[in-house]
Order: C-alpha cells, then structure tokens, then sequence
C-alpha cells in the first residue's frame, strides 16, 4: 500500500474518531450539565423525579430518545400535535434549552414498569 | 445585597473546602461534611432535602419537622366533600427517610442563633448548619376581621387551608347545612396559598349538594377582590353548571365572551360578590352565622373564612418577614435579603410573579438545591428556571381546568413568560375532561416527585 | 362534536364520570364470540375524514402522535391497526370492558365521548395511514412468532398477527412497528390478568407461559427500530 494513501487514510480515520468524540462528549457534557437539570426539573411535577413515573397518564420521559423529545416539544408548540396543557408550555422554551432538556432525560435508562 | 452575597460566599467557600478535604479522606458524613437542615417537610422543605441529596449525595441533609407524617394541603377541599378520607392525603416520610438518606428531627423549631449558626427545637435539640433552609408554609392572620380574632370563634369558623383536622370540621358543618342551606365561603386577598383554590372548594360545595339532591342550597362567595387565577375559565364552568350569573363588574371577558353567557332569573347555586360590588367583608358573628359585608348582611348555615395569610409563624419568629408578612429573598438562590446563610421558600417566600402553591414550592425547593449546592462548592448560582402548573376542578370532578406558567429571572425578578396560560374560551368538552384526569395524574405524580 | 357538547352540558345532575369510571367489576359484560360478531355486524360506516378531525378534536395526537403513528415508547401505535381492531378497543373502553391502569383510564374517560359512528370514524382513519415499519420485520422471525411453541401449547405469533405482523382477519392487534415499552407492559398486563379484553381469552391464555426475555425479545422484533438509540445504559 501506498504511503502517502495510508497517510491520507490514517489521517481521515483519525478525524472521523476525533469528530465523533467530541460529538459523544458534548451530548454527555449537555446531559450532565446544572443548566440541564435546572431546565428538566420543572417538568418532574407531573413527569416523575427525572422523568420516572410508574402507573400514570402522564408520560414518562426517562430514557426517551432526544429526537422524539425534541419532536414532540416542537410540535406541542406550534400546534401540529394538539395538547391541553404542553401547547402553552412548549412554547417558554428556546431550541438549546429543548435540546437541553431532551440530553438531561435520555441519558437515563427506563426502567421496565414504563 | 451584593456585598452580602459575597460575603456568604467567601465564608462558605472555606466550609466547602474544608468538606471537601473530609470527603477525600473517605467518611461518607465526616464531621465537616456540609450540613443543611431544613426547617418544614412540606412540599417545599422535603422536595428540597429529596432533590439536595440526589445532586450531592455527600451533603448531609436533616428536616426537622413537627408532624410525623405530612398531611398535604394540595387537593384537600376533596375532603371536605367526603371525596377523599384523611388517609388519602396523608403521606409517610419514609422514603425520604431510607432511600434518600435524609436525616430526620421531630420536633417543633422554636428559635435560631444565626451567629452560631444553630437551630433549636422544643424538644432541647440543638443543630448546627452551613447552611439553613425555610419552608414553613404560612399562618393565618385574624387582626383584620372584627369578630373573629377570639378562639371561640375560631374554632366554630374554621378555614382548613392548612390541612389536618379543620377538615373534617369543615366535612360535619357541610352535612349539617339543612336542605335549601346556604354556605358562606370568604377568600383571602392576595397573596394567599393557592388562588384558585377558594372557588374550586365553591365548586366542590355546590356540586356536592347537587349530588345529595338538594336543588336550593348555595354557596355565596364574599371576595375582597375582583378576580382569581383561573377565572376566566371558572366563571364560565359555574354560568354552564350551577346557574351561576356573571358579575356585571367582572373585566375579564370581551364583550362576545360575554353574551355567550346564561343569564338566570334568580342567583344560582354559586353567588359571587366581589369587591366592586361590596363583597368586602367588614365583621362576622361566629355564634349567629351572619356575615356582614359592604352589599348587606348574609345569614349562613356554615362560614368557611379563609382569612389573609402571613409566611408560617417560625419564619416571622426568626424575623425572616418584611412588612408584608412574607420573607424577602434573592430570587435567584432564595437567600433570605435579611439574614444570610438561610433560605426560604414556598409559600412563606416572595418569589416574583410565582404564586403561592404546591407546584411553585417544589420548583423553587429544586432551583434552591442546585444553587446550594454550588455555592457550598464555592462556585457562582447558575441560571434559573421555575415553572408552575395548576389544576383545578369547576365542581364536578370531570370538569377540569389549569393555569401553566414558566417563569425566568429578570432584573432580579421572577417574572412570567407570556404566553397563553388558560385552556382557551372555546375549549371543548375533552379539553376539560382530560384536564380533570390530569390533575388526579397530577396528585399522584407530584406526590412522587416529592416523597418517593 | 355538537351533539356531544350538548349532551355533556346536559349531563348536570347525571353520576360523574370518575364514578362512572370506578364501575363495579361485575357490572362489566365481557364479549362473547357471539355478541362481538353482532357488534361488528352493526358497526357503522366508518368516514375516514371525520375521524381525522376527532383524531384532533378529542387530543389523540397529544399521546399517540400527530396522525397516530405513535413517536414514542410508550403509547401505542395507532396507525396500521384494522378498523376492527379500533373499533372493539375503544367500544372496550367505554364499557369497561379494557381499564388495566391509570393510563387505560384516560381512555376510559375520552370514550365516554364516543358514539358508535365517532368510533368507526376514528378506526377508519388509523386504517388509513402509512403502516408503520415499511421496510418490513427484521429477519429471521424468531420461532415463537413462526411456529410457536407446542410443548407449552403456544401458538405462533404470526397465526393471529400474521406473518408481518400486520394484524389478523379480525380484531387482532397490528403487532408491527408497536412501540417496545407498550409491547412488554401490555404482554405483563395479559399475564398477570389485569387486561383481559380478549374476546377468545388467547392473549391471556399465550402470555401466561412467556419469559420475561422472550417477551423482550418479541418486543424487540416487533418494534422494527434500532434499540440501541433508544435505551441509553447509563446508571440511574
Ligand atoms: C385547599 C388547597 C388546595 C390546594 N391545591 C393545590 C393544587 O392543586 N396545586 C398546587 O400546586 N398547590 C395547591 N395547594 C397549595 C399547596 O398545598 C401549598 O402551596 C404548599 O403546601 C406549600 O408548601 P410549603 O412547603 O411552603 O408549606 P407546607 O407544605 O405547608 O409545609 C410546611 C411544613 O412546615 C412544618 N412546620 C411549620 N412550622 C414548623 C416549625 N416551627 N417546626 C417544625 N416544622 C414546622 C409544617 O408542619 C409543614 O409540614 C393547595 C392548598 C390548599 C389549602
């Protein structure tokens, strides 16, 4: 093989790990973050202490994935998923605080009553 | 302020390090460990202490409470319709307790030594703190009300708005009402624990003498105000359930808002007189049962007065109170402005545009948890955030209704969002209904949050 | 939506619905294969476009997703269920017949709402969307869902749910693209006989046997999405 090719290659390979990374350290950084849990806490009086609830009509956020998290505050707040009491709330809160949030409650594992 | 701040920051800096040190040396609660006692397990006081240990597990944590179980006041109208027994609203301390490793102390708080740093109880026990928190809920001020500032007449007129057996007072004065009677209901002027809460326990009132077939009985509202959280989604329930006229002074429709309105002949089943219209209640005779305000003199069958509130009466004792009764604090880490070190919140706090309820306690109780841990670490409080999101019930218990507010700090404030925060004018029949399931969910999940 | 208003506004001194709601077990009638064909038999036409507006009207969308396509773990997928199906559930609902929890009782509560007509509305409309998963199950099938296991007497998964999961002839539940939690607790509440709306006590008969993994291993199979982005193993 080549030199240079290994060269450019290794080169590649490295960035890639390197990019991916950082990607995984900001998401952990966001999940573990004050300002997350600050944001997520206000949610726990109906969703549960970090979005645990057992038996309930609400839902349990624990363990949700970040996209459907972001997805459903989204819609809640423009309208295209009609709610009672999420419209009004999903509204408060910018896009980083969304995504914020959504880091705070995946990084939980659900627990099997959900 | 500021410099006060500093201060406390400084000293605590040294604290945290010093509990640090002992943390490394390998003892869970090492003599410096930092200590946070907690006066009140209520909403506030044992939120704080759940959510305390759970983002620093290494703090030690003690409430002294003076009741063994806690009796919640939230949803504790449902009692006095017979809906709901005394153990329903009970609630154990257990888990707090042997999951979360809070420390327990019951006791009544009677005093403090903020130079020591020393809280004491009546029962003799003595507890040093680095840092102290309040959540004493409120206490009732009868000064105002000529006629009631005796203990014979404040033990027939009872307000059960601090749950426990004034409850239950109120269930046998309710079955005891004679067909066709009347029940005078007197809310507070603000700020008062719960501001929807006097016109659900009307409701409540009202539906339940329906339930036992009673066609005439009412309930009269006397309002030394104008208007209520929730009223505007209230009011129109009441004109749709309980023959219930609209005040000719109420601002808060538009005028289409308005003819959509019933209007009956006579009063319904739900009188309310606000204060534009005399509803100002001037003197009461707890013996004879007649309220006499500024539109004349009503004769009940059973008074529910729920008299002005003041911050609970351990936080005026401390003199954690200003003028108005209530405990001025920073209200970004709800650091008393008078004494430093101690913080207070729930009901017995000024907290910006939050109400006084259950919901704004236990949103403060875990922003007051995430700042103190920062500064017993030395580091500066990070920004806040507090929600509220009430329920309430119009009378029948699958008519429902909320308010949702998020609130931000500015300039120092707690200050609303805007955004519509009421089920809409329009709202249909499953927008109620699924906000009267919502609040039982509620019950249960909040409770959770705080005592599981 | 009228016509309901009307008849709730009307409801005044009628038992509420929480008391309603707490119905005493035996005044619940369970189906008979009999009674159920009747009911089918006397289903309405269901219009698919009026139950797209209820879908609104009535905040499905708010737990099931924006046309019921379920963007989350823990309700379930409405999308891709037969009218049948729709149908017997909420009519289950509104007589009792399915309370299993806290969360069923919020169906029982919006079913009260429900004529016939509304809810073969609704059951046409989840008809009529995009069935969830279109690239089909993963492959193999496990045996349970092709074969079964005849030494415990459980019939294959598919015999009812057909072979892609796609819901059987009759009232059976559309099994692909249901999301992995609702599987596992449903699965649980048939095992342990808290839901026991099946006309044919099959489901309850299947599930008692089942292990805890191999219920996970169906949800796992049958909700057609990549399980790893879903449950971070993060410690509590
Ligand atoms: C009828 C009614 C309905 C309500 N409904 C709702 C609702 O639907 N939603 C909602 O969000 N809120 C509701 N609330 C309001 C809610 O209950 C209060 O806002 C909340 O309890 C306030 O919490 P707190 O911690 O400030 O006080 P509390 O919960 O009252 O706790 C104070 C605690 O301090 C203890 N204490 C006081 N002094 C001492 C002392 N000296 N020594 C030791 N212990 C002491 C008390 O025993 C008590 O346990 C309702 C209230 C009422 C009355």
């Amino acid at each position: 093989m080549n030199y240079s090719l290994t060269g450019i290659l290794g080169a590649a390979l490295g960035l890639a790990f390197l990019s991916q990374t950082a990607v995984a350290e900001t998401a952990n950084d966001l999940a573990q973050s004050p300002r997350s849990a600050m944001l997520a806490q206000t949610c726990a009086g109906c969703h549960g202490t970090q979005g645990y609830l057992q038996n309930s009509a609400f839902m349990p956020l624990a363990g949700m994935p970040t996209t459907q998290f972001v997805t459903a505050m989204k819609s809640f707040a423009n309208g295209s998923r009609p709610s009672t009491v999420m419209g009004p709330l999903a509204k408060a809160f910018s896009e980083d605080e969304i995504k914020a949030m959504a880091a705070y409650f995946a990084q939980f594992p659900k627990n099997e009553a959900q | 302020m500021d410099t006060m701040n500093r201060r406390n920051f400084l000293k605590l800096t040294t604290a945290a390090t010093a509990a640090a040190a002992s943390f490394s040396a390998g003892t869970a609660f090492a003599k410096d460990a930092a200590h946070v006692v907690v006066i009140g397990g209520g909403v506030g006081g044992a939120t704080f202490a759940k959510y305390m240990k759970m983002y620093s597990p290494e703090t030690k944590v003690t409430i002294v409470e003076k009741n063994k179980e806690y009796q919640r006041p939230y949803g504790s109208s449902e009692v006095v319709v017979g809906r709901l027994d005394m153990k329903d609203i009970t609630i154990s301390y257990d888990a707090l307790k042997n999951k979360h490793g809070v420390n327990f102390v019951f006791d009544t708080v009677t005093g403090v030594d903020y130079d020591t740093r020393e809280v004491k109880t009546a029962g003799g026990t003595t507890l040093k703190y680095d840092r102290l928190l309040v959540s004493p809920g409120v206490s009732f001020d009868y000064s105002q009300i000529p006629g009631m500032d005796s203990p014979e007449a404040q033990s027939k007129i009872v307000h059960g708005w601090d749950a426990g057996d004034q409850l239950l007072t109120l269930q046998k004065q309710l079955e005891a009402v004679p067909v066709d009677g009347t029940v005078v209901l007197i809310p507070p002027p603000n700020p008062y624990r719960c501001p929807p809460g006097p016109y659900e326990r009307s409701g409540l009132i009202a539906q339940w003498f329906i339930n036992r077939g009673d066609k005439n009985a009412k309930v009269i509202i006397l309002d030394p105000k104008n208007g209520f959280t929730v009223d505007v989604t209230m009011l129109q329930a009441w004109n749709r359930l309980y023959e219930f006229n609209l005040p000719e002074s109420f601002k808060g429709y538009t005028a289409e808002e308005r003819a959509t309105f019933k209007k009956y002949d006579k009063p319904g089943k739900i009188q309310w007189i606000p204060a534009a219209e005399g509803g100002r209640v001037v003197k009461i005779d707890a013996d004879n049962k007649t309220v006499e305000c500024e539109a004349g003199v009503f004769k009940a069958d059973m008074i529910n007065l729920i008299p002005p509130l003041k911050a609970g009466k351990i936080a005026l004792d401390m003199g954690l109170a200003d003028k108005s009764g209530w405990c001025p604090v920073d209200q970004k880490t709800f650091e008393s402005t008078i004494h430093p070190n101690v913080h207070v919140i729930g009901d017995a706090c000024i907290a910006g545009q939050m109400p006084k309820s259950g919901y704004a306690a236990n949103s403060q109780a875990k922003v007051a948890a995430l700042q103190i841990k920062a500064l017993l670490a030395g580091q500066e409080p990070i920004e806040p955030a507090y929600q509220n999101t009430c329920y309430a019930l119009a009378g029948r218990d699958d008519y429902g209704m909320f308010v949702a507010d998020f609130f931000r700090l500015k300039n120092g404030v707690i200050t609303r969002d805007e955004f519509a925060r009421y089920l809409p004018f329009n709202a249909s029949d499953a927008q109620y209904r699924l906000s009267a399931v919502y609040l039982h969910a509620w019950m249960n999940s909040f409770t959770q949050d705080i005592f599981s | 939506m009228k016509k309901i208003t009307l008849a709730f506004l009307l409801s005044l001194g009628s038992a509420s619905l929480a008391a309603a709601a707490e119905q005493n077990a035996q005044d619940i009638v369970h189906w008979t294969p009999t009674t159920w064909a009747e009911a089918q038999r006397d289903m309405p036409k269901g219009n698919a476009a009026a139950g797209e507006k209820l879908h609104s009207t009535l905040f499905c969308a708010s737990c099931h997703g924006a046309k019921g396509e379920s963007t989350t773990n823990n309700w379930p997928s409405l999308t891709g269920q037969s009218v049948a199906y729709t149908y017997k559930q909420l009519l289950d609902y509104k007589n009792h017949v399915r309370n299993e929890d806290d969360r069923s009782h919020l169906m029982v509560v919006v079913a009260q709402m429900l004529s016939k007509q509304d809810m073969a509305d609704l059951a046409a409309f989840y008809a009529d969307q995009p069935k969830p998963c279109p690239n089909g199950l993963p492959k193999p099938a496990p045996s349970l869902v092709t074969v079964g296991d005849p030494k415990r007497l459980i019939t294959p998964c598919a015999a009812c749910h057909g072979a892609n999961g796609q819901g059987g002839v009759n009232e059976t539940t559309a099994l692909r693209g249901m999301p992995r939690d609702y599987f596992i607790r449903t699965m649980n509440m048939f095992r342990e006989g808290h839901r026991n709306n099946d006309t044919f006590k099959g489901m309850s008969q299947f599930a008692k046997p089942l292990t805890d993994q191999e219920i996970a291993m169906l949800a796992d199979y049958y909700a057609c999405t990549e399980q790893s982005s879903l449950a971070p193993q993060a410690k509590r």
